[in-house]
């Protein structure tokens, strides 16, 4: 196993905020971290910064040894919480700007995830749901072969049998030579692939570890380790 | 850079489409009623047909002038503010290749813009050396003096007025594109202020660089004089012969500000493309 994603004290602040209060994680690969969290605790700033649409007030990240910037962009797929398609786009117009700016995207595998998804490849972005979209933008995402994958709140607003489509994709990419992140309130749904946790809190780590020795050490699920620690906040 | 053109055009297509349609509808009522009254013989326009020549005219004129400005800087604002700003900052591009593709995508749509602008312009022009010649000139033979007038005699005056026009088209798009690269890169959050900021920013950088190089220009004496010659015989119930040619004026354009501006667009484009790569947060 090698290192995917280290974080060494990692901050951000705007203005007077501090949205990061210095992050320290390291992720290896074949891994898939939940981040979870509650409104405003930090996970989107967390992502967003290891996507490269943020730049950190303090500390420093490395993505399989690569520091922060366009080296980094290469290898880093990143599924933001909101449309970021440009509306005139048709499913398969999507995919092609995918395989246009990404080396690593494979347009076969995207076509077959986009049937396995039951989305047209016709279907215009500006006349999608929600959910259609969540899983046009896990289609594209999930069709590179990048070394770390972030999901950002990747069952916020989906029906539950998408949701069971999407853990199946995410299921499905797994890979031993990649690492996910996944960040969600809907704990229930997907703690069964998590293989590690992060609660946050603040912008601060405040309980972080392997799911199934929390588990078996608490005797609790994570979604009951979740309430258990947000609870109170 | 293609990708990041080809994408910007195909995003834009729909707009252009939808001017290009205004400006395709407001020009053919106005030819309609032109050739209607060509046709009944008049030797001028009519009520009718002025005002529409007019309106056509001035929404020709005026959206070609906001589409310079506009195309100049890229749409650099759709990629600062939007939801789809996500897709191509998270893309594995330097911040020079996305400013640079969309600044040519930019021109490759002003051009579009301009060129069908100018070819509707040369239309009306015609019908009105028809009218101005009381019919004596053909709508046809006018078309094709005006033609004469630009590419004939003019052709070197042309490339030269077309070298200086995408001068001032790329530098002022990389002021623009600078004045609100750096507004968003320094205030997060609130548009409304980037956005004063960007104008406050670009008319300070615009006014500044244009005194500095007009005076200079000044100093040196360096001007281009651009001759423009006129065939004054259309005007004159006569048919041009390719004889009777007159140079109309010379255009003293100063050079200064156009090296200037140049210099000052290369340096703010290396600044821009830093602060997109560095300082852009969404």
């Amino acid at each position: 196993m090698s290192i995917i994603l280290e974080t060494t004290n990692l901050k951000k602040s705007f203005f007077t905020k501090q949205a990061l209060r210095g992050v320290n994680l390291n992720l290896e690969s074949g891994r898939i971290l939940g981040l979870m969290g509650p409104n405003g605790s930090g996970k989107t700033t967390f992502l967003k910064i290891i996507a490269g649409l943020q730049k950190p007030s303090g500390g420093s990240f490395t993505v399989c040894g690569k520091t922060a910037g366009y080296e980094t962009k290469k290898i880093v797929s990143f599924l933001p919480d909101k449309n970021t398609l440009y509306p005139w786009m048709q499913a398969i117009d999507a995919i092609d700007f995918y395989a246009d700016f990404f080396t690593d995207f494979d347009r076969e595998k995207a076509i077959e995830m986009l049937a396995f998804m039951k989305l047209e490849k016709q279907e215009r972005v500006k006349t999608m749901s929600k959910g259609m979209i969540e899983k046009l933008n896990l289609t594209l995402a999930f069709s590179r072969k990048a070394s770390l994958f972030l999901l950002d709140e990747p069952l916020g607003g989906v029906d539950p049998v998408s949701r069971e489509r999407i853990v199946s994709t995410i299921i499905k990419t797994w890979t031993e030579d990649s690492a996910i992140i996944i960040s969600t309130h809907l704990v229930n749904d997907v703690e069964q692939i998590f293989n590690d946790v992060a609660f946050i809190d603040s912008g601060e780590l405040v309980l972080t570890g392997d799911a199934e020795e929390l588990r078996t050490q608490r005797g609790k699920s994570i979604d009951q380790l979740y309430l258990e620690v947000f609870a109170n906040k | 850079m293609l990708n990041i053109i080809k994408y910007q055009l195909k995003d834009r297509r729909n707009s252009m489409l939808l001017m290009g349609g205004i400006f395709l509808i407001f020009n053919l009522i106005a030819f309609a009623l032109e050739t209607k009254d060509g046709l009944l013989g008049h030797v001028q326009f009519g009520p009718s047909s002025a005002f529409w020549v007019g309106i056509a005219v001035s929404v020709t004129i005026i959206s070609t002038i906001v589409m310079f400005y506009r195309c100049s800087s890229g749409h650099v604002k759709s990629l600062l503010f939007k939801d789809t700003s996500y897709l191509m900052l998270t893309i594995p591009r330097r911040g020079w290749e996305i400013i640079g593709g969309r600044l040519i995508a930019g021109l490759i749509e002003f051009l579009i813009f301009g060129i069908s602008g100018a070819l509707l312009l040369s239309v009306h022009a015609a019908f009105g050396a028809v009218f101005a010649t009381s019919g004596t000139t053909s709508f046809l033979q006018a078309l094709g003096i005006i033609y004469q007038q630009i590419f004939g005699l003019n052709l070197f005056s042309f490339i030269q007025l077309g070298l200086i026009g995408l001068c001032l088209f790329v530098s002022l798009g990389i002021f623009l594109t600078f004045a609100m690269v750096a507004s968003r890169s320094f205030i997060k959050k609130n548009r409304g202020l980037a956005t004063v900021i960007t104008i406050v920013v670009f008319i300070f950088v615009i006014n500044w660089a244009v005194q500095l190089s007009t005076s200079l220009s000044q100093k040196l004496n360096w001007f281009a004089h651009i001759p423009l010659y006129f065939n004054p015989s259309l005007f004159s119930n006569a048919h041009f012969n390719g004889t009777n040619l007159n140079a109309l004026n010379s255009l003293a354009v100063p050079m200064a500000p156009v090296v200037f501006f140049l210099v000052l667009a290369a340096v703010l484009f290396a600044g821009a493309s830093w602060l997109m790569e560095k300082k852009v947060e969404l």
